[in-house]
């Protein structure tokens, strides 16, 4: 299983959503960050990733998003994640993450 | 009784999701719960990534599990640069750090971790965990 993003910029709420389905690792982590951003460059704003269908990321993923954050928050704009799997979310907290980004289920 | 499985695998990312469902399918073997595999899964990973990243594209690595009742024993060997533990640090949230990440998942996750590395030589990380 690999990594297939879905992005889309909601206007209503001057955000984009990005739904990450399947796996950030090692392998599938520079498309992740190639596309964020190109998304950030088209147009800044807040960021929320649905993770209902990330069934798995390691550090190398948190550290593409770790390294994305600090590029948003220079905007003055937030990151989102709705839909943790418990799995998903024991790492978030685990590293800690889990107090910088705002995480909603 | 003993078994055990012997993966080499060529130091590249694309082979990492091999070594993780090995994982999976031993640990599932074993009787761990979900929530232990998911947790074995992700050591093994970092493992292999902490093998990939200190060992050129052109080496393998090599994975051992070894079924030792109810004790799963996992070691990944790097023929890599190695690197010094003594600069080792944990990482601090606070601050977000993306180094060091990958060892504290690993130690975090794991019953019990050890890790051998000389620069020059390579790397071992050993890492166990008990079925409850």
């Amino acid at each position: 299983m690999s990594l297939r993003l879905n992005t889309n910029y909601n206007e209503n709420e001057s955000i984009w959503e990005i739904e990450l389905i399947g796996e950030v690792d090692i392998n599938s982590k520079s498309t992740l960050k190639d596309e964020l951003i190109q998304l950030n460059e088209k147009k800044k704003s807040d960021f929320l990733f649905k993770c209902e269908n990330l069934e798995y990321i390691d550090s190398t993923g948190l550290g593409v998003l770790i390294s994305f954050y600090k590029n948003v928050k220079v905007n003055e704009n937030a990151v989102y994640f709705e839909n943790l799997k418990p799995s998903i979310q024991k790492i978030f907290t685990l590293t800690g993450l889990d107090r910088i980004f705002s995480i909603r289920n | 009784m003993r078994e055990s499985i012997n993966i080499s695998l060529p130091s590249k990312p694309e082979y990492v999701s091999i070594a993780r469902l090995t994982a999976s399918f031993v640990a599932n073997q074993m009787g761990f719960d979900i929530e232990s595999i998911e947790d074995i899964k992700l050591a093994v990973g970092e493992a292999c990534n902490n093998a990939i990243l200190h060992s050129g594209t052109d080496n393998t690595y090599n994975l051992e599990f070894v079924k030792e009742l109810d004790n799963l024993i996992i070691e990944v060997v790097d023929f890599g640069n190695g690197f010094n533990i003594e600069k080792y640090r944990k990482p601090d949230a606070e601050e977000l750090q993306e180094n060091g990440l990958g060892l504290f998942i690993i130690k975090s996750l794991m019953d019990e971790v050890q890790i051998e590395s000389n620069e020059g030589t390579g790397t071992k990380i050993k890492m166990s965990k008990i079925v409850e």
